[in-house]
């Protein structure tokens, strides 16, 4: 048994030096101060580790330590405990779980971060820099137009959280040429009623990252259904609402969020002042159903298909 | 439990890589997938690779009616660059800047049809930026493969008020209108981005567009060409009949359509030499 046991062990152990959590670099004194530390929340969530990969490739730093916080239980623990053998110039953090654990550890490291949702709450924290989950809400509204031209009139659901979102959106509508109608849906509302009212006065509905409006799974669904029976477009920003049946999605591009993380660290490296403390993500990935194209008798431009990356029921 | 998972995903990657050598040295071999199925191998390093599935999906449904034969796109230029030289009975869509790279050492490899698009077979680039750009190290939001992007940059005819490209650094994006957005919406100094997008963005965002100034021109552009090895025009020049009537069906169009073309149009046998036009 015990010679049975022995090589698992030795086994065992040598997988579990081979694949630490941490990916620590032979390092000298020089060169700990600066290491770029890359914390991810979940290194097996796809979106988090395509945009690990596209930051890797583009930093291309000599000194990258990695931390991946997959079912860690003690996050904050399992970041101190880099933090006391490297004193990182920039931690990236990849996921609302990383940057928790960096929140109050690390006060005097520039933090870079994406794919946090909550991104408003560290707008003015110093030295915290980020991307943000969705395209800019103007660029949203460009591609839809890019997409339908004849389309005029867009209905877009919100509540107290987006007050100023859509303040501005109906800006850049303006400057686009669009109208913007909205709706401000509250918790207690005449949910159903004020969605029908808003239906039948325009030609697409934008879904806006709201916390009322897309309160459940079953609301949402609810909101899809609505707009099918009236024959209105839904228009979204993540590829998710596809499978609820939306007609477009401008989703943001997870690789080149990664890219703009690592063009941020590296100019944080090189002592560069930073313009802004939030971006946009830069990239667009784009999903397009054109039956419901079809069936909602929208005009396609032709000229915006060389921009589609997923295609459905064609 | 991590550790464990960790390990496994390094196991399960690896067996998945050892896969991906197998299926590229199998269709070295091969050629083709099936016996009698042309494969068309497509690679552009002008723009990004993440829409392989949607056009090999749009192509192999317009193939599949009448045809044997499927498109194979290619996530990158040297893996690309192996399946042509391994000089098997294929047909490549390729850019034309990448056949002139790869006629010199590929002295059979022809162009036979080239793309069009609003009866056009050439486009420029522009790099277009919101002035005044900053001091020091600029970022240049581009779209395409890193070495076509730099030969871009290097024969571009800059304004004479454009100070030379030393200092840059390059973010890479899907499509030209991402790169000129990301210039409007702070993300990027400059970008590299063809005539044809900045007009619809004059037509789509006229506050933006004016916001933007053109800083340099290339020369011109040639589009997409398809390219074979003259010894197998014969045998497939049922492909290239294929191709060219594309814009006849409603899925070839959209295929057409998806690559940023409205037709192929047949080069004439000069043409097809060296391809200089």
């Amino acid at each position: 048994m015990i010679a049975v046991t022995r090589p698992l062990m030795i086994l065992i152990m040598a997988l579990w030096i081979g694949g630490c959590h941490v990916v620590q670099p032979q390092t000298t004194e020089h060169d700990q101060t600066n290491s770029v530390l890359i914390i991810n929340s979940d290194s097996s969530v796809p979106r988090y580790e395509i945009a690990e990969a596209a930051f890797l490739t583009t930093l291309q730093h000599p000194n990258v330590v990695r931390i991946n916080l997959q079912d860690d239980q003690l996050p904050v623990e399992t970041v101190l405990d880099v933090l006391q053998q490297q004193s990182p110039k920039v931690i990236y953090c990849i996921g609302a779980k990383a940057l928790g654990a960096v929140q109050y550890v690390a006060p005097d490291t520039s933090v870079v971060y994406s794919s946090v949702l909550s991104w408003r709450q560290f707008l003015n924290q110093p030295k915290y820099y980020g991307v943000t989950s969705e395209i800019a809400t103007a660029a949203q509204l460009a591609w839809f137009k890019h997409f339908f031209p004849k389309m005029k009139r867009i209905g877009v659901l919100y509540s107290n959280a987006n007050q100023d979102l859509v303040r501005e959106a109906s800006q850049s509508a303006q400057q686009l040429e669009l109208t913007l109608e909205y709706e401000k849906i509250n918790i207690d509302s005449a949910r159903t009623e004020q969605i029908k009212q808003l239906l039948s006065k325009v030609d697409a509905l934008w879904i806006l990252p709201d916390p009322i409006v897309l309160e459940s799974q079953e609301r949402t669904k609810q909101l899809f259904e609505l707009a099918d029976k009236e024959n209105v477009a839904v228009l979204g920003y993540h590829p998710v609402f596809m499978e609820f049946g939306a007609t477009l999605s401008i989703n943001a591009d997870l690789a080149t969020t990664g890219r703009q993380a690592a063009l941020i660290v590296q100019s944080i490296i090189e002592q560069q002042q930073q313009t802004s403390s939030i971006q946009f993500p830069a990239g667009s990935n784009i999903s397009l159903n054109l039956r419901k194209v079809q069936d909602y008798q929208l005009q396609l431009n032709p000229e915006a298909l060389n921009s589609v990356n997923e295609l459905q029921n064609h | 439990m991590s550790l464990w998972h960790d390990n496994l995903k390094f196991v399960i990657t690896g067996a998945v890589r050892l896969l991906q050598a197998a299926c590229v040295l199998l269709f070295l071999l091969c050629g083709t997938t099936h016996a009698d199925t042309i494969t068309i191998y497509h690679f552009n390093p002008e723009s990004h690779s993440d829409r392989n599935l949607v056009l090999k999906n749009t192509f192999d449904r317009y193939f599949q009616a009448n045809h044997n034969i499927q498109l194979q796109p290619v996530d990158d230029l040297s893996s690309f660059e192996d399946i042509i030289t391994a000089g098997n009975q294929n047909v490549y869509i390729m850019s034309h800047w990448h056949f002139l790279q790869l006629a010199k050492s590929h002295p059979n490899l022809a162009p036979k049809l080239q793309g069009t698009k609003d009866g056009k077979n050439t486009y420029r680039k522009l790099y277009i930026g919101k002035q005044p750009l900053p001091n020091g190290r600029i970022t240049i939001a581009v779209s395409g493969a890193e070495r076509y992007v730099n030969t871009i940059l290097k024969q571009m005819n800059f304004n004479e008020s454009q100070p030379p490209l030393e200092n840059f650094r390059l973010l890479k994006v899907p499509k030209d209108i991402d790169a000129l957005l990301a210039v409007s919406f702070g993300m990027a100094d400059a970008a590299l981005a063809s005539d044809s997008s900045y007009e619809k963005l004059s037509l789509l965002y006229r506050n933006e567009y004016q916001q933007l100034e053109v800083l340099g021109t290339s020369k011109p552009q040639q589009r997409l060409v398809v390219v074979l090895m003259n010894q197998y025009q014969t045998s497939l020049q049922h492909v290239l009949d294929a191709l060219e009537t594309m814009d006849q069906t409603s899925n070839g169009k959209l295929g057409l359509n998806l690559l940023g073309l409205d037709e192929w149009t047949r080069l004439k046998t000069t043409q097809t030499q060296g391809g200089q036009q």
